[in-house]
């Protein structure tokens, strides 16, 4: 189709080329499940990290009677 | 002997009719890549706005807040829709379980081409189209899920929120789009259900599904005094607002243009939704008009109001949205002044009778609108033959898709929020929603410059005094009524 470059040819030595494999592929699958992985485990993030942060300022709320930013989480995470 | 050579020549120099037959097609490919890789672009400025106009609408202490969630909606929403909510759409077109009224000849293959493992859904030299088509459903469920965010502003937790927006961007609003809104959906197979610019199964269906979340979350704190009495909550940055609406307006023109179908070797002209012909000219007119006519309805409704005014221009197009594709300009002004108008009165029976603390009033504009748009479709566009059956919209097949639609939104949004309140994962501690949730999520003040001023409220006695002790005391009382 063109005669400039031979864009033919190179597209045929890339066309089956996926990173990690191609379509259906062995590889594919298991980005796939890998990705799936990140989705729940961001998911259960989100709800953890918040609900500790909310609980710490709430507690610092009721025992200050006062307005101000919570002390931050201790440098472990844990809440 | 020379004219033989010289056609030798020339049929040597020349592409073939073949080859020029590829040429075209390839071309006519890319152009329908980039037609919707351009309506992406310009669909983002949807959530631009969304985030400007929520930002604003909420009060100083929640800025950062309600922000963070229009920007995680595309964090959770992206992933789940490529991973589930695609193949949702490409294979669950007959319902579940199968209805087995669809047409086998709808779009072949697509279903297998659904899969985030499959051809379709990664790089592909040879499929120029599924992926931009994919990103342009992608940006449909930003839009679902963020019509749910402004509604839940100053009260709802982030995490609650985004788990929410998945369900409805990567299932609920998904599902109905397959149900409804493809060439293949039983609905319009066997009822001829016609939503072509998806009043209904974008808005309408977002707007269930908040009102479902709504009764399980509550009011703000504040909202309703002890005689049911609605407070207005004014937004601490009005013209961010503003212009965060006129930001989704401009972006609602590549929504538009993102529901039709161009591709000129395959089809003879632009093809709605459900393939059948209509013109790219016809529902920019649509559109237009609808601002025109819903911006005019809406201020009369409201008597001048500039938050009901501006909701009435995008009730307005929401209500001639699922008849685009066939209505005149002149059908869609008078069609869409009506939207404005009812929006007003709807929303404000929300707030004051039904005392639902809708904080943009999405389950009006968005939810009602939607619901509005396909019952005009029954009425003035019946008889239009929809989708590749040719079956004749009506008012009954309006009706079916209404009543299929009203519950798979509305149940999984107030089953799912019952869920997480039961946990006591749905709102923040009623501490945090008085103080402002940006001190909770962020540890700081985005407005440091400027003082922070307590609410007060005024007792009869004509004196000053806070209001976060007595609505803290108010609040809690509430809740151990109800135990």
């Amino acid at each position: 189709m063109f005669d400039s470059f031979p864009y033919d040819e190179w597209g045929e030595d890339i066309a089956d080329f996926w990173a990690w494999g191609g379509a259906n592929s062995t590889g594919t699958y298991i980005m796939t499940v890998l990705g799936i992985i990140l989705m729940v485990g961001a998911l259960y993030g989100f709800v953890i990290l918040e609900r500790g942060k909310l609980e710490r300022q709430a507690e610092a709320l009721r025992g200050a009677a006062g307005l101000g930013p919570a002390p931050p989480a201790n440098p472990t995470g844990s809440v | 002997m020379v004219s033989s050579i010289l056609s030798s020549l020339l049929a040597q120099a020349g592409p073939t009719i073949e080859e020029l037959a590829d040429q075209v097609r390839l071309d006519s490919q890319i152009l329908t890549e980039q037609f919707y890789f351009y309506t992406v672009v310009v669909m983002w400025l949807i959530h631009v706005g969304f985030m400007a106009y929520e930002g604003g609408i909420a009060r100083r202490k929640n800025l950062m807040s309600t922000a963070m969630k229009n920007i995680l909606t595309i964090a959770v929403v992206t992933p789940s829709f490529y991973y589930f909510g695609w193949y949702v759409y490409g294979c669950f077109e007959e319902g579940w379980p199968k209805s087995g009224h669809a047409s086998p000849d709808a779009l072949p293959g697509f279903c297998g081409l659904t899969a985030p493992w499959s051809a379709g859904l990664g790089p592909n030299l040879q499929d120029h189209v599924s992926l931009v088509f994919f990103l342009a459903f992608l940006l449909f469920s930003w839009t679902t899920a963020s019509i749910m965010s402004g509604a839940l502003i100053e009260r709802v937790r982030l995490s609650a929120y985004l788990l929410l927006s998945v369900v409805l961007g990567s299932f609920v609003w998904i599902m109905d789009a397959a149900w409804g809104w493809s060439s293949g959906g039983w609905l319009v197979t066997r009822f001829g259900f016609h939503d072509a610019i998806a009043s209904l199964v974008v808005h309408g269906v977002a707007g269930a599904f908040t009102l479902g979340v709504l009764l399980n979350l509550g009011p703000r704190i504040g909202k309703y005094d002890a005689l049911g009495r609605a407070r207005s909550f004014r937004p601490h940055n009005l013209h961010i607002t503003l212009m965060g609406l006129m930001l989704i307006f401009t972006g609602f023109y590549g929504f538009y243009a993102a529901c039709l179908v161009i591709q000129s070797t395959a089809f003879p002209g632009w093809l709605n939704i459900y393939l059948s012909p209509t013109t790219l000219g016809a529902i920019a007119m649509v559109i237009t008009f609808g601002f025109a006519g819903g911006f005019t309805g809406g201020w009369f409704a409201s008597k001048g109001d500039p938050f009901w005014t501006l909701s009435g221009g995008l009730a307005g197009v929401i209500s001639v949205s699922a008849g685009a594709d066939v209505y005149h300009p002149s059908l869609a002004y008078l069609l869409s002044a009506s939207g404005g108008m009812l929006v007003v009165w709807v929303g404000t029976w929300i707030e004051k009778s039904l005392r639902i603390d809708d904080a943009v009033g999405a389950v009006a504009v968005h939810g009602f609108s939607g619901f509005y748009g396909v019952l005009l479709v029954g009425i003035f566009a019946g008889g239009y033959p929809t989708g590749i059956n040719n079956v004749p919209s009506s008012f009954g097949g309006q009706l079916m898709g209404m009543l299929a639609f009203l519950p798979l939104a509305f149940l999984p949004g107030y089953a799912v929020s019952w869920l997480l309140k039961r946990a006591n994962l749905l709102r923040v501690p009623p501490e945090v929603e008085l103080e402002g949730l940006d001190l909770a999520e962020f540890q700081q003040d985005f407005y440091p410059e400027f003082e922070r001023v307590p609410e007060v409220i005024v007792t009869p006695d004509g004196h000053e005094v806070e209001a976060g002790p007595i609505l803290l005391e108010d609040y809690r009382a509430v809740i151990r009524s109800r135990r």
